[in-house]
């Protein structure tokens, strides 16, 4: 395009311009689509992280990515709180990030698929375990550990994912906007319209995927030709639902509808969670796609 | 010149140290933070963390953090040389003793510096106690406010520091902080100590956060009794006092006025400031009507109050903070009723109340074409519909008050000031009858009942009673008699 930046970043902001002007054209439909600009608003600063992650030296990148994490970290834990006793497993929580972040800076996966089992699954049960009184350990745990898994574990592919092409991070999150955008829109997660959203959902993304593919040209920024970016999409589509699922879930228990969200940080984490969430399944499409 | 080398260490240490720290590590977020007053305060909080005092004092603006002083127990703070500088110094703190000698006030030196025009964060708890615990308040709260009358207390809830920094724990961890402000008030200074002490508790209490939510159970939402018609407005607010007070001796209870949320529980009825998960704002919606010019009973900042007075009204819908919400005027009535009298005058079709009841709930965007008529007759329905200000969810039980109309301008004329352009016996009379017809027509699409209530000399007692047999009948098995016509409207 003739811009000082690379294409794929141009491409990502144009994706989120998109999804904000979408949004605030519908948002008058009310429902639903009132809560769309917001979560474009949310994308703005997402997708800028995506941008620096994909631009910066990794020494730049990856301390922004520990703040986030640790911010994302520090609503949940404020969200979906555990027992006073478990403190010190929450401060592991946090000591984890440069533990996990120190192989994804290094690009070591096998340093990575070593720390992350044993620091976080079998370390903290350990600390969360600690003391005489285990009433409420479970429920604590479940907490704990959906905690780390979302935003260490699962964030932690986005600093994977530097390691790869360049046009892997933005491609990334504009695949995350197709997918989601149009689940967004339709909403009804009632596990009765459950199917039927996740089949329409994974086609739309996927058709949107063929076309960027086949007409912007956004495969060629990793390699990948518009079927394999078709069929990411769709894999993304799948893990947005999954998270959707998760994080409708987690709320219903917590009591936590759209007017009643504790000082909207619940809301924060229901648009933060599908975004990191898909990302391992992204990594682990790239790795079959033969990336 | 020792104070100057003070103040510099306490901007410092504030600048470099406190509020990024605040801001960043613990991530304070605060509602209602506009409220702390300009002048001379006491902040009175819940304590459970030595963050309590940072928090509180990021609510000053920076310029004025050398005049307030949080109050630190002197034999804890005072003990080592570190604790004297951090406290003292370097978060001004002013020590006092919890146990002073024989004649010796410990309150006086607090009571001085706020005659200097300094404000004060005081927690009347005396210590850190119980995480997640709010103590019995001390009287010494209640004997700075007999010692400084007309003094303005602050009262702030705080949920976190309690997980961040608790007694007994000696390493703090990061989890964020809300801070929940409430409207600063003056209490009585004739009352009795220990009841001002008792009664700043229960401000700060009203600020707490609605209760986690048992796993596996859902709330009932609660029964809405709205009070509307027109009848002199002392009266609709007595009425409206009443059932809240009467109502809150069964179930807590919240009522919504304009610029009023009441929470009554047992014998308790004060101003709430939490318990209501929404953030309060009516600054958009009044630009909004200045802007379009919407008159008669929404004028101004009165669809201000009333759009905020809708959105806590919804956001009460779960449940969760009370089982009866009673409010002062209900928005889609009177919206409605307005309509119907001013705009249509009367000659309203069949369809015509179900359009503009569909506009007002948000169901149906208004045609561009149709934008003009509506800005210029009725801008108050063009807002909600076009910018989304609110869905104004129907009652329950929809108390109708009617007076003669001679009575309500004899009320009104007595309320002194000039007459407003509406306000003349023809209109009110057709407001009147517009709302019974607006009753009877909502009362086909939604769950409702309808107490219409013709006032010749009742008293608000009276007709608080009468309202409360009407509201407890509803919440029976039997409910309400009508059945839902029309399961999209119901406001459940």
């Amino acid at each position: 395009m003739g811009l000082p930046v690379p294409d794929s970043i141009v491409f990502l902001a144009i994706a989120v311009a998109v999804v904000g002007f979408v949004s605030l054209a519908v948002r008058g439909r009310g429902g639903r689509f009132r809560t769309l600009p917001m979560w474009a608003g949310f994308w703005i600063g997402f997708g800028l992280l995506l941008m620096i992650l994909s631009l910066a030296p990794r020494w730049v990148s990856m301390p922004l990515l520990a703040a986030v994490m640790f911010a994302s970290l520090r609503t949940y834990f404020f969200v979906a709180p555990m027992r006073l006793k478990d403190r010190y497993s929450v401060l592991l929580a946090y000591a984890a990030i440069p533990l996990i972040l120190w192989p994804v800076y290094l690009g070591n996966m096998e340093l990575f698929f070593n720390v992350v089992p044993v620091t976080l699954f079998l370390v903290f049960p350990a600390v969360l375990s600690i003391g005489y009184d285990h009433s409420g350990l479970l429920d604590s745990m479940g907490r704990g550990m959906l905690g780390v898994l979302f935003f260490l574990y699962c964030g932690a592919y986005l600093g994977l994912m530097t390691h790869l092409a360049p046009g892997t991070l933005p491609l990334f999150g504009i695949l995350v906007l197709a997918a989601e955008l149009p689940q967004r829109m339709a909403g009804g997660r009632r596990p009765k319209r459950l199917l039927g959203r996740l089949i329409v959902g994974v086609l739309v993304a996927g058709g949107i995927g063929y076309l960027l593919a086949r007409h912007a040209g956004v495969g060629d920024w990793v390699g990948l030709n518009a079927n394999k970016v078709a069929l990411g999409a769709a894999f993304i589509s799948l893990a947005v639902t999954a998270a959707h699922l998760v994080t409708n879930g987690i709320a219903t228990d917590l009591e936590m509808n759209a007017p009643s969200t504790l000082m909207g940080r619940g809301v924060f984490l229901g648009r933060i969670v599908p975004a990191v969430y898909a990302a391992p399944f992204f990594y682990y499409f790239l790795i079959l796609a033969g990336h | 010149m020792k104070r100057f080398f003070q103040i510099v260490g306490l901007y410092l240490f504030h600048i470099f140290f406190v509020r990024p720290v605040v801001l960043f590590v613990v991530g304070t977020r605060y509602r209602r933070k506009h409220l702390a007053p300009r002048g001379p305060c006491i902040v009175v909080a819940n304590h459970n963390s030595h963050l309590d005092a940072a928090v509180l004092m990021t609510l000053f603006p920076l310029w004025r953090l050398h005049r307030v002083h949080p109050v630190a127990a002197a034999d804890y703070f005072g003990e080592t040389l570190f604790m004297r500088l951090v406290a003292m110094t370097l978060m001004n703190a002013m020590p006092i003793a919890r146990k002073p000698e024989q004649g010796q006030d410990p309150l006086a030196p607090i009571a001085q510096a706020i005659a200097r025009g300094n404000s004060m964060i005081f927690f009347p708890e005396g210590s850190r106690g119980k995480a997640g615990v709010v103590a019995p308040f001390r009287t010494g709260i209640g004997r700075l406010v007999k010692d400084c009358p007309g003094l303005l207390v602050l009262p702030v809830f705080m949920s976190g520091p309690e997980r961040i920094w608790a007694r007994g724990q000696t390493v703090p961890v990061p989890v964020n902080i809300h801070a929940n402000v409430g409207r600063p008030r003056t209490y009585d200074p004739g009352m009795e100590a220990r009841l001002i002490a008792e009664q700043v508790r229960a401000d700060v209490l009203a600020l707490a956060p609605p209760p986690p939510a048992p796993p596996g159970r859902k709330s009932e939402p609660p029964l809405r009794v709205s009070i509307c018609g027109v009848v002199g407005t002392e009266l609709r607010r007595e009425v409206f006092m009443e059932v809240t007070r009467r109502l809150g001796r069964i179930q807590p209870t919240i009522g919504l006025a304009d610029r009023l949320v009441l929470r009554a529980e047992g014998e308790l009825m004060q101003e709430a400031g939490g318990g209501i998960p929404l953030a309060y704002g009516r600054a958009w919606p009044t630009f909004l009507a200045g802007l379009f010019r919407t008159g008669g009973w929404f004028k101004g900042r009165a669809f201000g109050d009333m759009i905020e007075r809708t959105r806590l009204s919804e956001a009460l819908g779960d449940g969760r903070s009370c089982s009866y919400v009673v409010e002062e005027g209900n928005a889609l009535i009177d919206v409605l009723t307005w309509a119907k009298a001013d705009y249509y005058q009367g000659r309203m079709d069949e369809k015509e109340p179900q359009q503009l009841l569909r506009y007002i709930t948000g169901k149906k965007r208004i045609a561009p074409g149709a934008w003009w008529g509506f800005i210029r007759k009725a801008p108050e329905i063009w807002l909600i519909n076009l910018f989304h200000l609110a869905r104004p969810p129907a009652p329950d039980l929809l108390v109708l008050l009617r007076q003669p109309p001679d009575r309500i301008m004899e009320g009104l004329r007595a309320r002194g000031g000039e007459l407003r352009g509406f306000e003349n016996r023809a209109f009110l009379a057709e407001l009147q009858e517009r709302f019974g017809e607006v009753a009877e027509a909502l009362r086909g699409r939604v769950r409702m009942l309808v107490l219409d209530m013709l006032i010749d000399g009742q008293g608000p007692a009276e007709i608080a009673s009468r309202v409360l047999e009407e509201a407890v009948s509803c919440q029976t098995p039997g409910g309400p008699p009508e059945p839902d016509a029309d399961r999209e409207m119901v406001n459940r």
